[in-house]
């Protein structure tokens, strides 16, 4: 499929901005199945310097630093993407097995990386058991990564403003709440807490509309979701909707949790006491 | 080997039966430390006290204090004035010179290749699973700083208890505890060869000119400022390289640069020698809510467009993991032995001995080394930072802020011939070829504060002197003109302090204008010297080392002032001491715009005290009659120092006899008049001129000064100061400018 994407985020203020100082991971990466086609990143106040680099997993890190003035920041993202079906046939092995398998296949870094918990993702007793109650060492990769999905779908509802950038892993399971990234982070510490090398993926997904109505602007959302390694390869699997990506999936950046790829992070000075956020994702099939 | 032993002084021979000396102990056993323990053998306990309390005094003289300024926390460092003395300083200086060229290489591969962490030379998790391993950068970055906290085991075999690299701290306390004790044991001091301290800041110095792109690289050291417990460490360093201090307000990212804030421009800066830890260093980076980072800063690190020392991440080289793995480390790394091994547990420490109040005691000893890298390899600070423990009954050493040493070293005979040639400073034209550093909005800000406070605890200690005197020889006579005077007198000081008059009872005037002078709370004259050392310890490096000295005397006499203290002698102490600082400032700022801010400030406040008084004692005093009008005008004059001009120029015939009529013309229109409203007004102007803010300026000079014979003087006089108000508002909005707050946003 071939998709663009617009990607809007705005921030309104009740006083000026004297200077915005941002980190993206908005520049899609390249992946075995997605090509990134073009893309751009533009924003108000005009951009004084924009840098980007390749950071340690590999994604798009951009510098973007905003000249002052106005009252409102806006940063647009557009790319057009390809992206395929990967399909992975998926052993019927144990996951103690996989664990196993994944410590030569991998750069011992690279493992580390993603079998260790993370700023966001401590492998605590809560999630263990939590990780426990969908699988167990034994249980073949298949039907494990299936239960977990289904887990994860019935034990947490989906409710925003429950939970936010600072939210821990043991308070998603005491309020039974939350949002994509929070389900990212819950399968990628259960994953991690068996032994599989797991990471956090973010990017877009294209939505449909519910039926007989028209799609709405801006109504999509960025998007986040889990990976793990199997002998096959790495697997893209999304909680939130309980299935394995495909190629309705755009992958922004991987890293070990949210705060390794957070989409757009800024500081802003301004004396303003309010901020107001607003974000317009739209993701179209062409 | 021990002379302490062999010495008839019961000092050491009771020290040498201590039951708490340790396996080792430095006194005891370390030869280089002879001449201390001659000393000890000679000295009695009146001696060691009497340089526990000069020590004591030049702590003071000197300013140097410990502990964060914003939390209320600031004390006198403390220091023993016993030295400790190193001879095996040469196998060490190898061992440290060798564990940071380790500690390089380990750097360079952990922000780079990490073949250690794939080899498995370092357990990856225990670098991927440290929140000290910093993921922003990868490519080889340059040490330019190590310190090490370095203890004895039981056999006497120095070795590293820590590394210190993040953010090497104490460097400027080692040269303070140096200047402190051979000014105290000078006798001891000229008699031993030791090895100097100052050439290690020149080399520092050239060594961070160096590491900075361009011909005339900027440095600066970023500080926290007044959150920071060792202000006082980075003040004082600046001072030693000669380097601006800087606080997050200073320096600001723009275009992928960072640059200083000042004057209306902005500078570039090469190199950022940071003692803000990596975590806190750039609030986009490392999420964090304080604000002594600098947002962009990684990334200008990032991207080499400044140079960071150390360089943000480099906390990761004091992990207590990696210690264990270094002897491995430096054969695969460097194909040597380590030299220097770090303790496999915790260490015995040696003893050293400290004066107390009964005599000599022993106890445990840690020593913080610094080191800097050159084109030449590293060259460490001969001596250090020397650290005790609380008690004698400690084994460990847990705050390096206790109770510290001077640490000598000896000169090594075989290496003393090499050692002149590398550490010897280059040709220093550093400050030369180091770039004008601009004032910035903070510093400007903070100087005009620093001579606003000096001008109001003088006009404070003025005018409780003359009030006291005016009290002392009328307070008990009622319904005289010296009476009436009196309670004028005290209106104003009522209006100066915002402390309430205290009404006529003698003892409650007298207990007032100790109130006045001596009360903690805002509005006294000891809180404006107080607010004076406060904002001067956060330009240390602009000062004079003179100036603390002042200041050393003045906490004393605040000291130990109380309800019984004579305040007629206390204000003549403090005035004598605010006098001298006023002219060591004046002779040795260059009249650049940090001294027109300081001047400005001074000249802001001596106008408006003066206007002030006469506001509330010109008119108040008219209305009980020309008796008590008279009597008060010359208590007035007296306090603006012009009663003998206004003397003189009665005996000359010039001006009006009476001191009611005279105040007013000396004190408000007199441009000859040092103590005038035109006068200051004037010296104003100027100021604002060498700050480059002619437009300030131009409104300064056209500030009306007659006033007319039909104006109402109290209105005329409250118009003034409204006016001063706008003038002093305008300097705030136009040169103090600090950057907004910032707001960090983030969404899912």
């Amino acid at each position: 499929m071939r998709y663009h994407v617009r990607h809007l985020t705005q921030y309104r203020y009740d006083d000026e901005v004297e200077a915005c100082f941002n980190r993206a991971y908005l520049i899609p990466r390249e992946t075995a199945g997605q090509q990134v086609c073009s893309s751009s990143i533009s924003a108000t106040p005009e951009i004084q310097h924009l840098a980007t680099h390749r950071d340690c997993f590999g994604n798009n890190s951009t510098s973007i630093e905003l000249e002052a003035g106005g009252t409102q920041v806006a940063i647009l993202s557009e790319c057009e993407v390809e992206t395929s079906e990967t399909t992975a046939e998926l052993p019927h092995i144990p996951i103690a097995e996989v664990a196993r398998l994944a410590i030569p296949a991998l750069n011992p870094v690279e493992f580390a990386e993603f079998t260790l918990p993370s700023p966001q993702i401590a492998l605590t007793g809560g999630l263990r058991a939590f990780a426990a109650s969908a699988m167990d060492e034994q249980t073949p990769l298949p039907q494990a990564l299936s239960t977990l999905l289904a887990r994860i779908k019935q034990t947490f509802a989906y409710r925003r403003g429950v939970t936010g950038v600072g939210t821990t892993l043991d308070e998603v399971l005491s309020a039974a709440a939350g949002v994509c990234q929070d389900f990212a982070h819950l399968a990628v510490g259960c994953l991690r807490a068996l032994g599989l090398p797991s990471r956090y993926v973010s990017g877009y997904i294209e939505t449909s509309p519910p039926p007989g109505r028209a799609k709405l602007r801006g109504a999509d959302a960025t998007h986040a979701w889990a990976s793990v390694w199997t002998p096959a390869g790495w697997v893209d699997l999304d909680p939130t909707n309980e299935q394995f990506a495909d190629s309705r999936y755009i992958t922004l950046a991987w890293g070990r949790d949210f705060g390794d790829v957070s989409p757009l992070r800024g500081v802003v000075l301004t004396e303003s006491s309010t901020s107001q956020l607003h974000v317009e994702v739209d993701v179209t099939a062409v | 080997m021990s002379l302490a032993l062999d010495s008839p002084s019961w000092l050491a021979e009771a020290y040498a039966a201590h039951p708490d000396l340790a396996p080792f102990d430095e006194l005891l056993a370390a030869p280089a430390m002879a001449k201390v323990g001659e000393y000890l053998a000679g000295a009695t306990l009146a001696d060691l006290r009497m340089a526990v309390a000069e020590t004591r005094n030049l702590v003071a003289d000197d300013g140097i204090v410990f502990g964060a300024a914003d939390r209320h926390q600031e004390r006198p460092w403390r220091l023993d004035p016993l030295p400790v003395v190193i001879g095996d300083w040469r196998a060490l200086q190898h061992g440290l010179a060798q564990r940071a060229r380790l500690l390089q290489a380990v750097f360079d591969d952990l922000y780079g290749e990490r073949a250690l962490l794939a080899s498995g030379a370092i357990p990856p998790e225990l670098v991927l699973g440290n929140p000290a391993f910093r993921r922003f950068v990868e490519r080889p970055r340059k040490l330019l700083l190590a310190a090490f906290d370095l203890g004895r085991d039981e056999a006497g075999n120095w070795r590293v208890h820590a590394n210190r690299c993040e953010t090497p701290a104490g460097m400027g306390y080692a040269m303070a505890n140096r200047r402190v004790v051979s000014q105290v044991l000078a006798g001891l001091h000229r008699q031993t060869d030791l090895r100097r301290l100052r050439g290690f800041f020149h080399t520092s110095a050239a060594a961070l000119l160096d590491s900075g792109a361009g011909e005339t690289p900027r440095v600066v050291i970023l500080t926290p400022g007044t959150h920071s417990d060792s202000a006082f460490d980075q003040g004082f360093l600046a001072t030693l390289l000669g380097f601006a201090l800087a606080e997050a307000d200073d320096l600001v990212t723009k275009r992928g640069r960072v640059w200083l804030r000042g004057e209306g421009r902005l500078e570039p800066v090469e190199v950022v020698l940071r003692r803000v830890a990596d975590g806190l260093a750039d609030p986009l980076e490392f999420p964090d809510d304080s604000e002594i980072g600098v947002p962009g800063l990684a990334e200008a690190e990032r991207t080499g467009a400044v140079t960071v020392a150390n360089p943000i991440g480099a906390g990761i080289l004091d992990s207590p993991d990696l210690p264990a793995l270094l002897p491995a480390l430096s054969r695969e790394l460097l194909g040597e032995e380590l030299l220097l091994p770090s303790a496999a547990g915790p260490l015995a420490l040696s003893s050293v001995p400290v004066v107390t109040a009964e005599g000599l005691e022993p106890r445990r000893f840690l020593l913080r080394v610094f080191g800097v890298a050159t084109a030449d390899g590293w060259h460490f600070l001969p001596g250090g930072l020397g650290c005790v423990a609380e008690r004698s009954a400690d084994r460990q050493v847990t705050r390096m802020s206790m109770l510290s040493k001077d640490v000598w070293v000896l000169p090594d005979p075989a290496e003393a011939e090499a050692e002149v040639l590398p550490s010897a400073p280059r040709p220093l034209q550093l400050s030369a070829a180091g770039p004008v550093t601009p004032i910035t909005p903070r510093v400007a800000g903070t100087l005009m504060a620093i001579g606003r406070f000096a001008e109001r605890a003088q006009a404070k200690a003025r005018l409780i002197r003359v009030a006291d005197d005016v009290a002392s020889d009328h307070g008990a006579h009622p319904g005289t003109a010296g009476h009436g005077g009196m309670l004028v007198l005290l209106g104003a000081l009522a209006a100066l302090t915002g402390y309430p008059s205290p009404g006529p009872d003698p003892a409650a005037v007298t207990a007032y204008l100790h109130r006045a002078a001596l009360d903690a709370g805002a509005g006294s004259m000891r809180y404006d010297i107080t607010r004076l050392l406060a904002n001067s310890q956060q330009v240390r490096d602009l000062m004079s080392s003179d100036a603390w000295s002042i200041f050393g005397r003045m906490q004393r006499h605040l000291a130990t002032a109380g309800p019984d203290t004579e305040l007629a002698a206390l204000m003549e102490a403090l005035l004598e001491s605010l006098l001298a600082w006023s002219g060591i400032m004046a002779e040795s700022m260059v009249r650049d715009s940090s001294w027109a801010f300081l001047d400005a400030g001074a000249r802001l406040e001596r106008a408006r005290h003066t206007l002030t008084l006469l506001r509330h004692t010109h008119s108040a005093a008219a209305a009980h009659g020309d008796a008590v009008a008279e009597f008060t005008a010359e208590r007035v004059l007296q306090v603006c120092e012009s009663i003998i001009t206004h003397r003189r120029r009665v005996i000359a015939g010039l001006g009006s006899p009476l001191a009611a009529v005279s105040e007013l013309a000396l004190l408000l229109e007199d441009p000859s008049n040092p103590r005038s409203l035109a006068f200051q007004l004037r010296e104003l102007a100027e100021d604002l001129d060498l700050a480059a803010d002619a437009e300030l300026a131009g409104r300064a000079r056209t500030l009306d000064t007659a006033r007319g014979a039909s104006a109402e003087l109290d209105g005329w006089l409250d118009s003034r100061l409204a006016d001063l108000g706008d003038i002093e508002r305008a300097i705030g909005e136009r040169h103090f400018s600090r950057q907004s707050a910032r707001q960090v946003t983030e969404a899912r």
